[in-house]
């Protein structure tokens, strides 16, 4: 999670704004010449390049105009004493061990709330759950079936509680005591639906998918998530969310018929007129993925969920403000760009194997490209107060299989079911990144053909850098496959201790 | 052992630590084993001819001239100490190029620590760019000297204020100042640091500006720093203003400037946005020179640096006041980038050496904030392959900078039989050809091929000059020089069509690197009276 300190707040949102309108310069000024200016070569490689670019200049312009509004919300602390108000916490469990549930149902009881009843929700209906429960004094919920999955498991509690407030938590996600404090106060403004808080990861020290997958998440949960907020376009994100029971009510409840469920109920609460809030403080922390598999199926259910929305239910942006409109656009626009990267993967080979390349006088791609590449890393790099980092990136980028089996999932609908990752923790296998394996020896095999056919020319060794590139974001999955934890072995013990357990949907075929 | 001698052992040690000794040897080493593998070319020799005068001489040949006084004037006693040969001219560099690995050294450590300077001293002594101009009879390895010694300086000073440190930051940067005109970028960086430092600082708040205006005094009181600063900027300032006022104001040099662009050439300002030239700048320095073939494919690399910004995203915001600096003192490389989309020749990277100074030092950083097992694996490698590349440019005869005058007028020399007659372009290069060709053989250097604009017409005029020296020769030794032969060899066929239209056949051709030999024979009916512009 990126905080800007309130000293620093003004000057940081000026700076972003000044970023903002230097990268839109540099981003027009290098479209316009690769639109009208640059000379086609190979014009199915042009086209190629020319729709990666727009869709990436899209994307970043959609970025530039978020940092540009970003709000800080600062809610006042909840008056507890003078309403009735009660809330309900759900901790939802299915399969995870007593070891992880335990803190959090531990926490949640901490918390500071003269009325609040905490319930765990357990489809995996484990004795040594329930007992865990009765002991520390929550209450336990279990369902006769597990249809709707995680929606179907809240939809059955809040048919069997009554608080005015559900608090949201993944069975890993430790509240705060504060928790309550910090988040009930927004709901004064009786059109408030749901208040979401950030979600951060407490195993980054300790596995390297988990500290790369926060750091990911890091730029979404700070400025990206504050100009969401300013443009009444925060989503829930399923946990470290609190709702006002009256709203899901009014909705039908958490639907079921979606496999991000947290996402498609933001929508439908946006369309019927709520609002929603974001409180950027971290208020709870959770266990990340602990291995590429897990990251790659947490990353495929979101991927999936956004696109089945966007392809397949009516237009989302029906019914709601523009800005709303384009937030959520760019929200579900983000899954495409992994097949903005393979483009990029595609050309450097195009031109070693085949000597065909997207546009001719290549000197002149450097003078148009470089000013605009460079200001974009700036902003950005900005935006995040300087704590992007390059693992961040990779992920992101190279997540492009997993990208694109989304899309193809959501486009023919394919069935999906639930999968329950191993509770051994990590596991080291290379298969989640087999795909990567592949495209390293293709990155590979045309560089040492291209050298072989064409020499140390320019052109040539232009492709081999951006191979290289390639090969250095392409390269890191293909190494946390085979080994998730951080090298310090007294990391790594403790990595394995609290390997999480956790439930995730992927497609029946696999990432 | 007394415990004085003990604690001047220490203090020996930590000076001058014996992993710094080791670096300096192998830097010593790969320094004078090449100096003389390559010979002059031609701006060293224009260093003899600018020298060897008289002191007063000397002095004043550089008013007017691209460059400030220091280095000639040094040079101008070195050569009386030692002569003009090969290796006396260049051990003058090299005496600097070595002080310069012991002050990165020095200036790591000042700047943050011993380890840093370790490094940086090692990153000088194994980089093949620093070999090359500490092997060079130029002013380059000084500026890098005093570059380190600026840096240093202003950072102790800054942190201790000791009177000491002012003092010799302004001698340094002073020194600096009358040893290149590009070190004022280093200057201009340091100074923009400092007023950073003072509104960062908040010493000044936004709103006191108005304030400070009206009584620059506030700022002294708030930062009592800069009293001392402005003494010791401020006098070698005022004296290279002075030199500036002389040697500039109203000489050929601004007219130079005016019309025909810093004295390169009459092409017209363009905006070029040279990112190429830039790249080639980066690749000289880290690489060195190369095969023409190489140094294009590297700079064609220039992607490497989007990845290479990309993984410093997270680093962007240093805490460090010393990385701070080190930013700023680096700020003037996109100023004179800027100025070089006016003028490509601007960007010629050995003008950037002030500049490289704190790169030098953030690079050591880099390495020394590693864990000690990869930046050890990592500097080696480094190392071994800064020597393969250091080989590389010293002995691969298609390296660009090499100008293999030496070879080709020796060549001459020894194949030279009475009555031949020399004719060299351009004209400028009689130096190159003073020095390396007896004077006993008549040469005559003529107006080049249109190139630098001294001569537009060249057809005719070489036509008629060459129908003046040539006479009744039998042989004629043509020698023709490039700075750039892909550019400039086109340009060279006038003088060559000449010699075929008079009845002169080609009898020989040597093509060295950037050098060109024709040897043509025949004999010429209706000669002209010789005369002209021999030597």
């Amino acid at each position: 999670m990126i905080e800007i300190p309130v000293e620093r707040r003004a000057r940081y949102l000026r700076n972003c704004r000044i970023l903002a309108i230097a990268s839109s310069l540099t981003a027009l000024l290098y479209l316009k010449w690769l639109l009208f200016d640059a000379r086609p070569e190979n014009p199915l490689l042009f086209y190629l390049l020319v729709t990666a670019e727009v869709f990436n200049v899209i994307q970043a312009a959609g970025f530039w105009y978020t940092i540009s509004i970003q709000k800080w919300t600062e809610p006042l602390p909840a008056d507890f004493a003078s309403s009735q108000e009660t809330i309900d916490v759900f901790i939802t469990v299915c399969g995870e061990p007593a070891e992880i549930v335990e803190p959090t149902i531990r926490g949640a009881l901490a918390m500071r709330h003269p009325r609040k009843k905490v319930w765990v929700l357990d489809d995996g209906r484990s004795p040594e759950i329930e007992w865990l429960a009765r002991r520390l004094g929550a209450g336990y919920l279990v369902r006769a079936n597990r249809r709707g999955a995680k929606a179907g498991n809240i939809n059955a509690a809040l048919a069997r509680t009554t608080g005015h407030f559900v608090l949201i938590l993944d069975a890993d996600h430790v509240p705060k005591p504060q928790f309550l404090e910090r988040t009930l106060g927004l709901f004064a403004d009786r059109r408030v639906a749901f208040v979401q808080t950030p979600q951060v990861y407490a195993n980054r020290s300790s596995n390297r998918v988990a500290a790369g997958s926060h750091e990911q998440q890091a730029l979404f949960y700070g400025p990206i998530l504050r100009g969401k907020s300013a443009a009444g376009a925060v989503f829930s994100c399923g946990t470290n969310v609190v709702f006002r029971r009256s709203a899901l009510a009014a909705v039908g409840g958490m639907p079921e018929d979606s496999i991000t469920e947290d996402l498609r109920v933001s929508l439908i609460l946006a369309r019927a007129g709520y609002r929603s809030e974001y409180v950027p403080l971290v208020l709870a922390e959770g266990m990340g993925p602990v291995d590429v598999a897990g990251y790659f199926s947490q990353q495929a259910r979101w991927a999936r969920g956004g696109l089945e929305i966007m392809l397949r239910r009516r237009p989302f942006f029906f019914g709601m403000g523009l800005p709303a409109g384009v937030q959520y656009g760019l929200s579900f626009a983000y899954w495409f760009t992994g097949w903005a990267y393979l483009s990029y993967l595609v050309l450097p080979v195009a031109y070693l194997l085949f000597g065909q390349r997207p546009v001719q006088v290549p000197n002149q791609y450097p003078a148009y490209f470089l000013p605009y590449i460079v200001t974009t890393m700036l902003t950005m790099a900005y935006a995040a107060d300087f704590r992007l980092t390059y693992r961040a990136v990779w992920f992101t980028l190279a997540s492009f299989p997993v990208h694109i089996g989304a899309l193809r999932s959501a486009i023919l609908g394919r069935a999906r079911r639930f999968v329950v990752t191993s509770k051994a923790g990590a596991i080291r296998s290379l298969r989640p990144a087999r795909v990567h394996v592949l495209v390293l020896a293709v990155l590979g095999l045309a560089a040492v053909l291209g050298f072989a056919r064409m020499g140390l020319t320019p052109a040539v060794m232009n492709n081999v850098a951006f191979v290289v590139g390639h090969t250095s974001i392409v390269y890191g999955f293909v190494r946390y496959s085979l080994k998730p934890e951080e090298e310090s072995a007294g990391v790594m013990e403790t990595a394995e201790e609290r390997a999480p357990v956790r439930a995730a949907i992927v497609d029946e075929e696999g990432v | 052992m007394s415990t004085f001698i003990r604690d001047r052992v220490d203090a020996m040690r930590d000076a001058m630590p014996p992993g710094l000794l080791l670096v300096a040897a192998a830097g010593l080493i790969l320094r004078l084993s090449t100096i003389r593998v390559r010979g002059l070319w031609l701006d060293e020799t224009v260093t003899i001819d600018q020298t060897v005068h008289s002191l007063a001489k000397t002095i004043e040949r550089q008013v007017g001239n691209v460059h400030p006084p220091l280095f000639h004037v040094l040079m101008h006693f070195w050569i009386r100490l030692w002569g003009t040969s090969e290796l006396a001219l260049r051990s003058f560099s090299l005496v600097f190029g070595m002080a310069a690995i012991f002050a990165a050294f020095w200036a790591g450590r000042a700047l943050y620590d011993r380890r840093t300077g370790l490094i940086a001293a090692g990153v000088l002594a194994f980089s093949p760019y620093h070999i090359w101009y500490s092997q060079e009879a130029r002013m380059y390895s000084m500026m890098m000297l005093f570059g380190l010694l600026s840096l240093g300086f202003l950072a102790l000073a800054m942190r201790e204020g000791a009177r000491g440190q002012w003092a010799g930051y302004g001698v340094a940067t002073g020194l600096g100042m009358f040893t290149h005109y590009f070190f004022l970028l280093l200057v201009a960086g340091e100074v923009a640091y400092l007023g950073w430092h003072v509104l960062h600082g908040r010493r000044i708040g936004r709103a006191e500006i108005a304030k400070v205006l009206r009584r620059p005094a506030l700022l002294f009181e708030r930062e009592p720093r800069l009293r001392p600063l402005l003494v010791a900027l401020g006098i070698p300032a005022a004296l290279n203003i002075a030199w500036m006022a002389r040697a500039v104001v109203g000489s050929a040099l601004v007219s130079s400037i005016s019309n025909e662009g810093l004295g390169y050439g009459q092409a017209a300002p363009s905006l070029a946005l040279r990112f190429n030239d830039v790249a080639q700048v980066i690749v000289e320095m880290t690489v060195g020179f190369h095969a023409g073939k190489l140094m294009y494919a590297l700079v064609a690399m220039w992607p490497l640096l989007v990845y290479f910004l990309l993984a410093m995203l997270d680093r962007g915001k240093p805490q460090s006041p010393s990385t701070m600096l080190l930013l700023f003192a680096t700020a003037g490389m996109p100023v004179a980038w800027l100025a070089g989309q006016w003028q490509g020749q601007v960007l010629a990277s050995r003008y950037f050496m002030a500049l490289a100074a704190p790169v030098v030092i953030l690079v050591a950083r880099l390495a020394a904030e590693m864990r000690p097992r990869t930046s050890a694996v990592l500097l080696t490698a480094g190392a071994l392959l800064a020597v393969g590349l250091w080989a590389d440019q010293s002995f691969d005869r298609a390296n660009l900078m090499r100008y293999d005058y030496r070879e080709a007028l020796q060549l001459v020399a020894q194949r030279h039989q009475d009555g031949d007659v020399v004719v060299f372009e351009p004209f400028y290069t009689d130096v190159l050809v003073d020095y390396y060709l007896p004077k006993s053989i008549p040469s005559y250097g003529f107006p080049q091929y249109g190139e630098y604009g001294m001569v537009r017409d060249a057809k005719v005029q070489i036509g008629q000059d060459l129908d003046r020296v040539v006479g009744p020769s039998r042989r004629i030794w043509l020698v023709l020089g490039y700075q750039n032969i892909a550019r400039m060899r086109g340009d060279a066929y006038n003088t060559e069509k000449w010699f075929v239209r008079n009845g002169y056949h080609v009898a020989e051709h040597r093509m060295l690197n950037q050098v060109e030999i024709i040897r043509y024979e025949g004999q010429r009916q209706g000669f002209m009276v010789p005369g002209g512009t021999g030597r």
